[in-house]
């Protein structure tokens, strides 16, 4: 069993021990998670102010709520779906809906497919950690919380579905769109 | 896409559609056996797989660090249990 499985069967015992009053394994669910949660929440939100009460009710509910995540559910994927609403419920809007409408062959051509690129320099550049997280910020919301989701937490895509509410499908449709959004982003600020 | 070819029974914009789930190895075997044929073929899809492969790969080896928390942010959180 990997590490991350191990610590996903750790998550959920926590939070049962938790939701029976345990406050030693709240704080080891806190330790042990509210890292990845903030990263998560900080780069949906932009705002640090916003994803740091976006953890805090998260963790609150996580608390209360604990009854609720079920036996053999995904106690991860529970967690990050919990950050997901508290921070668009504290922005007092709903997520940014997905802009599927443009072709996929304009979203292509602007990350620079079929173009003259030179593929050794973008992808030597796209590298760079301060370069890849200003792309990445730059992005409309509902491409952040793929991108986020999928690639820089590691949920796979039925996860990455499920938290997003989506079918497996359109979680596919949307993260692809996504990458080539910041890919042409990338493309942008590196010539 | 300008020139955009049939190359390995499948042109660059039906390529350009499963780039993510090629990237990602979700594709269907025989699909991805189209794929790999027709960008040994296909200078433009070739080139563009890369970069795009490359930034699939930045987001996750990059930006997958976890942040640095304020310490007092944690302990916070770690006395929720005592706050109710």
């Amino acid at each position: 069993m990997s590490d991350e499985a191990v610590l996903e069967r750790g998550d959920a015992a926590l939070i049962a021990r938790a939701a029976g009053g345990d406050a030693r394994a709240f704080e080891e669910l806190v330790d042990r998670r509210s890292p990845s949660l903030f990263r998560y929440l900080r780069s949906l939100a932009r705002r640090e102010a916003d994803a740091e009460d976006a953890l805090q009710e998260t963790f609150l509910a996580i608390w209360k709520e604990g009854k609720r995540q079920r036996a053999g559910g995904d106690a991860r994927a529970w967690m990050f779906a919990i950050a997901r609403n508290a921070l668009f419920r504290l922005q007092r809007r709903r997520a940014g809906e997905p802009s599927d409408f443009e072709p996929l062959e304009t979203l292509g051509s602007r990350a620079g497919w079929g173009a003259e690129i030179s593929p050794e320099h973008i992808a030597a550049r796209a590298q760079e950690r301060e370069l890849v997280a200003a792309a990445l910020a730059s992005l409309p919301e509902a491409d952040r919380d793929v991108l986020l989701l999928r690639d820089v937490e590691g949920f796979s895509g039925e996860q990455t579905a499920e938290i997003l509410g989506l079918t497996l499908a359109n979680a596919k449709t949307r993260l692809h769109r996504a990458r080539l959004r910041l890919t042409a982003e990338l493309k942008r600020r590196i010539e | 896409m300008k020139g955009e070819r049939d190359v390995g029974g499948i042109r660059c914009g039906e390529l350009l559609a499963v780039l993510s789930d090629f990237v990602d190895g979700t594709i269907d075997p025989r699909l991805r056996r189209r794929v790999e044929e027709h960008l040994r073929g296909c200078d433009a899809c070739e080139r563009f797989g890369g970069v795009f492969a490359a930034t699939v790969h930045a987001l996750r080896e990059r930006l997958a660090a976890p942040d640095a928390m304020d310490e007092a942010t944690r302990q916070r959180l770690r006395r929720i249990p005592g706050d109710r």
